[in-house]
């Protein structure tokens, strides 16, 4: 009986499919990303089941649609008694980890929509606080007792927020490591500390901390230690290696903020699309500059050209830390003897306008920049698990 | 020890796949079982022939709530097709895109009022899709595990 394959999974948050260097990328350096797809598969048409995270990201783990599974925006969460491919691994004796951003809760986004109101179409009969495991307040002071069966994962690590601020298993994390905590659990809003702040637009920025407190070294260093232990006893393992990065705020800390001029960014030609004949709300959106739009995440136009470098470079930073955390985290591999014993999948939930027809960032914009998103895989064919008697 | 990982080209295919197809697909190669109401389907056939066909479609569901669709200017529902040639988008408001990916890749020409042939053929494969998409699994009894 062949051994069964181990699972990485890699999700990137909000990263365009050409925003990888095996996509066609010129400028964005993704060498360890690139070679995951190495004797495996790149996806090159892959599009989305919906454009939005939290919909998305539970279409993935149910393998249904949102409107079969029930999170159709980010306003409610995925219910506690919903089955998941995560489930079926761990049933077949797999451990079960997540480390990073889940958003499988209406956590972090709570704030940011128009809140649910009125009557619910059903009950549920859940234990008490099943629906607040998301929730940034629980983790600020210390970190809570364990899940044991959070959607079918039986460990999770949490990193909640983007950007620059720290919450969940993460902020505890950093603060266990030495960071300040006025540095790291901040606002959505310009009164976040930092450097090099754009003139256009407060959501890009260098934070003022280590790089190593950022969540996309904390995802790599925990989904390490986590591969590390499963492997010592013996159980095959699914990871759920998941970066909150390149989402907005674009906030790459350290050396990663200055990865790319942003004077040396091409911008998309089709940002001159007026629109004319397109639907209503896209030219809203178009003409609402990033500064005045709604909350911090609603959809807008990309501001101006300066802006529009200025985003991209940021984005190129924060993916170009991301791919090194991958290649931490596939030399650990390596390093353990288990690189071919491994299925990688490299994704992410959704993409970004960018720029593409003037628009900006995500949702209600059915163009490829946002519907396609990467999906590279090593999945060998001797990977196949194949069950003898 | 060290394992090189092979270093061979990967093999790249430019059949449709989608978000929904990754717990399939690595169900499927793990040999693990998948669930009742599962949608996606296993791409595992374009791992060994990239040009093999799987899908003829995705679709692509976008919503928010009634109070939220009462209170800015998204529209409450949008349904997307994509095929490999074409993507034809429509929402609650009544508004239509279509283009034709094949030879407009940015999406700048839309042909929503010009090409009534092609427009036909995928409000078909739209609604040959929603009908598909209709939940058939939720109320069956789970008698295999236990969730909680």
């Amino acid at each position: 009986m062949k051994k069964q394959p181990n699972v990485l999974f890699i999700i990137a948050d909000q990263q365009r499919a050409d925003h990888v260097g095996c996509m066609g990328n010129e400028v964005v350096r993704t060498p360890n990303i690139d070679a995951v797809a190495q004797g495996g598969t790149i996806f090159g048409n892959a599009w989305v089941s919906n454009p939005v995270c939290m919909p998305n990201r539970s279409t993935i783990m149910t393998g249904r649609m949102p409107t079969a599974h029930g999170v159709i925006f980010n306003d409610r969460t995925l219910d506690w008694g919903s089955n998941t491919f995560v489930r079926q691994f761990r049933q077949a004796g797999y451990r079960t980890g997540l480390i990073g951003k889940s958003h499988l809760q209406h956590g972090m986004s709570k704030n940011s929509v128009v809140p649910f109101r009125g009557q619910a179409a059903y009950a549920t009969a859940h234990p008490e606080g099943w629906d607040q495991i998301e929730d940034f307040e629980r983790y600020m002071d210390s970190v809570p007792s364990p899940v044991e069966d959070f959607y079918g994962f039986n460990h999770i690590e949490l990193s909640i927020d983007h950007g620059a601020r720290l919450t969940g298993h993460h902020l505890q994390w950093a603060l266990e490591n030495g960071a300040n905590k006025e540095d790291v659990f901040v606002e959505y809003d310009e009164t976040a500390p930092g450097k090099n702040r754009s003139e256009h637009w407060w959501q890009i920025y260098q934070p003022p901390y280590d790089p190593k407190f950022h969540s996309t070294n904390f995802v790599t260093e925990r989904t390490i230690d986590f591969i590390t232990n499963a492997n010592s006893a013996g159980e095959p393992w699914f990871a759920w290696c998941s970066f909150p990065d390149p989402h907005h705020p674009m906030t790459p800390p350290g050396e990663w903020f200055h990865r790319h001029a942003a004077k040396d960014m091409v911008l998309p030609e089709s940002r001159v699309d007026t629109l004319d004949d397109a639907p209503k709300h896209l030219r809203l959106n178009r003409q609402t500059h990033p500064s005045e739009q709604r909350n911090w995440v609603a959809p807008c136009g990309y501001g101006s050209d300066e802006l529009l470098r200025e985003a991209i470079a940021a984005t190129y930073g924060m993916v170009e830390m991301i791919d090194d955390g991958v290649g931490r985290v596939t030399k650990q591999l390596e390093a353990l003897g288990i690189a071919e014993d491994t299925i990688i999948v490299y994704t992410s939930d959704h993409g970004d306008m960018m720029g593409d027809h003037g628009l900006f960032l995500k949702g209600f914009m059915h163009y490829a920049g946002l519907c396609k998103y990467p999906w590279l895989s090593k999945f060998l064919m001797s990977h196949r698990y194949v069950q003898t008697s | 020890m060290v394992v090189k990982v092979p270093d061979v080209a990967p093999l790249r295919t430019n059949k449709l796949s989608s978000s929904i197809d990754l717990g399939p697909t690595l169900l499927d190669l793990c040999q693990v079982a998948a669930f009742d109401g599962m949608q996606g389907h296993s791409l595992a056939p374009l791992l060994e022939d990239a040009g093999a066909s799987v899908r003829e479609y995705v679709l692509i569901e976008d919503d928010v709530a009634a109070i939220t669709a009462k209170l800015t200017p998204i529209p409450g529902k949008t349904r997307t097709i994509v095929t490999e040639d074409a993507r034809y988008t429509r929402n609650s408001k009544g508004e239509e895109q279509l283009f034709n990916l094949a030879e407009d890749y940015d999406e700048m020409t839309d042909l929503k009022n010009r090409d009534a042939v092609l427009r036909g053929t995928m409000v078909d494969r739209l609604t040959d899709a929603l009908i598909e998409a209709d939940d058939v699994a939720r109320g069956a009894p789970a008698t295999h595990h236990t969730v909680l």
